[in-house]
């Protein structure tokens, strides 16, 4: 497990459609993400460590520590293999990852709460911190499942 | 029909373009298509596709940075909550026009070279614009806005994957699109000169394997297979009409923007129905949503909500037929065709 906070990629966009249901908007296309995958990427601010992210999500949900540690890991890897993820820290001389860190995390933040909220199932749904979502983290795994970034 | 929902919709805003590229997919009667939508017919396009639940906008052409009123379209996509992708040759793209794009919310621009080198992309484009696509592309680089480069592969530049690679590594290029040529419009036309050969296929994905191995977490290639030497068709449209749909220059709503070939298909415009209503209730698109409509071998195929058919238009093209499996499937009753185009 790294130290470096992830942070969205350049055109990496969290939101709710209008039905309420998770989308990563992402440079061509749209990933549908289940409540869980959600509710991880929403704990992503460019501050918190992956595993500061995953104690969070273990004391929301009844998920263990360890549990919730190898979910976020695992979602994490999948979404930077396409830079949709990048680490804020990054330790290589890229300039691409160097410029990623300069796409401000409270920027993305402020996006999220503009979600539609009179769209969406309920007003829940656009909080961060919602704590009646009731995700079953284990779920983060097929985050991609329904992912069709083809839409052109 | 429960997994039919609007996505995305591409907003094909003018056909005029001030290169020639052989490979275009647009239309050839484009002087039909000269009665543009109004800045205020275009936001109110897009308003009602927010409605419909869409939630990103590809603007694209011909070239749209031609519109004048690029900048009010983003900025009104952007404030119906809509993703934005620009899709553009690049060339008129100055400083100032980009960070008021930019200033609109633009969330991303994707921009085509024709060829690695200057000498090369000049004559493919028709005109001498390289060395001010890559100004340009270093300036959008500068900014924070998500790039992605383009280059359409054909024939005459399919050997130099490797360089466009190296061009786009040079310039800290995040994402890549290596699209082979699809045959629709002029590059149907121009088939035949355009084909690559299957040597150049197969050395081509070796090339981008070897690249994608080696610039994992760097670099995201995408790889547009190349539709004649493939085994099955492209799931085109992610199925006709069930989550993508284009509206053209002047306000006709496509399934798929190389629809307006298929002449047996009566399409209708945004300037006489809403969008919503087009989507969910006309003819051309209730005629080859799902699986219903769908003839032998599709029909009892296993693959038939994989690839949904292949693509409509090919079909017409290449079958006669918008209806018939697309020909492009090795297992279609007309493949024979697709294998003679081959080089």
């Amino acid at each position: 497990m790294t130290s470096d906070a992830p942070v969205f990629g350049k055109g990496v966009r969290l939101r709710r459609g209008p039905d309420g249901s998770p989308l990563l908007l992402v440079p061509e296309g749209a990933l549908a993400l289940n409540e869980s995958a959600a509710a991880t990427l929403e704990l992503v601010d460019g501050q918190r460590t992956a595993d500061e992210i995953a104690a969070l999500l273990a004391e929301r949900f009844a998920v263990t520590p360890e549990q919730a540690g190898e979910d976020v890991a695992a979602l994490f890897a999948r979404l930077r293999e396409r830079r949709f993820i990048v680490l804020r820290q990054a330790q290589d001389d890229n300039r691409q990852a160097q410029d990623d860190t300069n796409s401000s995390a409270p920027a993305r933040s402020a996006v999220l709460s503009e979600a539609r909220s009179a769209e969406s199932k309920g007003q829940d749904d656009t909080n961060s911190s919602a704590p009646a979502r009731s995700a079953v983290l284990s779920e983060a795994r097929s985050a991609e499942s329904k992912g069709q970034d083809d839409t052109k | 029909m429960s997994d039919v929902k609007a996505m995305a919709v591409l907003c094909e805003l003018t056909y005029r373009c001030n290169l020639q590229c052989p490979y275009c997919y647009n239309p050839l009667d484009l002087q039909a298509y000269r009665d543009e939508l109004t800045t205020e017919q275009w936001i109110a396009t897009l308003e009602q596709a927010a409605g419909l639940g869409i939630v990103q906008a590809h603007l694209s052409g011909g070239e749209p940075t031609l519109r004048r009123d690029l900048v009010e379209i983003v900025g009104a996509a952007s404030r119906l909550g809509l993703y934005t992708n620009l899709i553009t040759q690049g060339t008129f793209l100055t400083d100032e026009t980009l960070d008021a794009l930019l200033a609109s919310g633009l969330d991303h621009v994707q921009i085509s070279v024709q060829a690695p080198d200057a000498e090369s992309a000049d004559r493919i484009a028709g005109a001498p614009v390289h060395e001010q696509k890559l100004d340009v592309l270093r300036r959008v680089g500068e900014r924070d806005v998500a790039l992605t480069l383009n280059c359409v592969l054909h024939r005459f530049n399919h050997d130099a994957i490797g360089e466009v690679i190296a061009l786009a590594e040079r310039l800290h290029i995040a994402r890549l699109e290596l699209a082979n040529v699809q045959f629709y419009g002029w590059a149907y036309r121009n088939r035949t000169a355009l084909m690559p050969t299957r040597e150049q296929v197969l050395r081509g994905e070796e090339i981008v394997a070897a690249a994608r191995e080696r610039l994992r977490g760097a670099m995201e290639i995408v790889y547009v297979l190349p539709d004649y030497y493939a085994e099955f068709p492209k799931a085109c449209m992610n199925g006709w009409g069930r989550t993508f749909l284009t509206v053209t220059p002047n306000g006709y709503v496509l399934p798929c923007p190389a629809a307006s070939a298929i002449r047996t298909l009566h399409f209708e415009n945004v300037r006489e129905r809403e969008l919503g209503e087009i989507w969910r209730t006309s003819e051309a698109f209730e005629r080859y949503r799902g699986t219903a409509w769908m003839p032998e071998p599709c029909r009892s195929c296993d693959r038939r909500e994989v690839d949904w058919g292949g693509c409509r238009c090919q079909a017409y093209l290449l079958a006669g037929d918008a209806g018939a499996t697309d020909p492009v499937c090795s297992r279609s009753g007309d493949h024979a065709v697709v294998t003679a185009l081959r080089a």
